[in-house]
């Protein structure tokens, strides 16, 4: 509370100062607020208004004040029911299966069309998201050179017609990769449905 | 690293620097805010009360009203029995923290 008897150039500055405090925590604002209220009580105009040449800006205390204050405090999430549609089991039902196998019935989009509803879901946390998302294909990257290696053909068609083998620079087996890719990343993405299908279940259930 | 290293060490120690002033005699926030900016130790009022109110809320300092003839009441704080036992705590562990760092960084450390 301002002192209305105070000089206007107190008036004036608590006033800034409280402006400038918006959005601290209360104990902070009241106690800078008042501390400067203590300090210039009493004063005459022109003592006040070198005190509060000392004291310097509001904005600049504010800033101050907020980098030293402590975040806002994180409050836990809302209960489940309260995300509505998109924390409805038949949703985990329906983006895990998805993503297991979506890309299998439709190439590629049913996959996609799983990881967009993931996204739209506050069941999974950012890293699980991002696991779910960019795990296949790492998968699919691994299983390609493996496949690839262990697969590589020995042997190449000569001029000639016959076979001979090439010990230098070993042909890789570009099909065998691409069949190993295909197959990694199935196998990622069932993996991922299972475990995201588990945890989303045990969240809607407590 | 960083390029202002003495807001990095300011940081650090300003707590205990509250407490160590404290110890020596209750002080109200003006009196402690002029103390700690004239060593250079914060760069206003504002770095002042949410350290305040921070070791207020750990139970370190207590605060009281208290008049005086010429000005006006004023919220004191005060070293609690905590806040005894943890400045003496930072005695402890400064003194030989502060020779480890100097047998770094000192010019005459080989």
């Amino acid at each position: 509370m301002i002192d209305q008897t105070a000089p206007q150039v107190v008036r004036n500055y608590l006033a800034q100062l409280e402006s400038a405090l918006g959005g601290l925590p209360t104990d902070v604002r009241d106690g800078i607020v008042a501390g400067v209220a203590e300090e210039l009580s009493g004063l005459d105009a022109a003592t006040a208004a070198e005190r509060i040449e000392t004291l310097g800006d509001p904005a600049f205390i504010a800033a101050e004040a907020r980098a030293e204050s402590p975040a806002p405090v994180i409050t836990a999430p809302a209960p489940a029911a309260e995300f509505g549609m998109s924390s409805q089991r038949w949703y985990i039902v329906l983006t895990t299966v998805l993503l297991e196998f979506g890309g299998i019935v439709i190439p590629l989009a049913g996959w996609v069309v799983g990881i967009m509803l993931l996204w739209a879901s506050p069941l999974w946390t950012r890293v699980e998201k991002l696991v779910a998302t960019f795990a296949p294909t790492g998968a699919a990257a691994v299983g390609f050179i493996i496949a690839g290696l262990v697969f590589q053909e020995r042997s190449v068609i000569s001029a000639d017609g016959g076979e001979t083998i090439n010990p230098i620079i070993p042909g890789f087996a570009w099909h065998a990769a691409v069949f190993g890719a295909i197959i990694a990343a199935v196998i990622a993405s069932f993996v991922i449905g299972i475990v995201l299908s588990r945890r989303a279940w045990r969240r809607t259930a407590r | 690293m960083t390029a202002d290293v003495s807001a990095q060490l300011r940081k650090g120690v300003v707590e205990y620097c509250i407490l160590g002033l404290l110890a020596r005699q209750p002080m109200y926030g003006w009196s402690l805010s002029e103390a700690l900016e004239a060593r250079g130790m914060i760069a206003s009022i504002g770095t002042l009360y949410p350290i305040l109110s921070r070791l207020r809320t750990q139970g370190l300092v207590t605060t009281y009203d208290q008049g005086s003839d010429s000005g006006p009441v004023r919220k004191y704080y005060r070293l609690s029995t905590a806040g005894e036992q943890q400045l003496d705590l930072f005695r402890q562990q400064w003194a030989p923290f502060a020779a480890t760092v100097e047998g770094f960084i000192g010019e005459d450390a080989s």
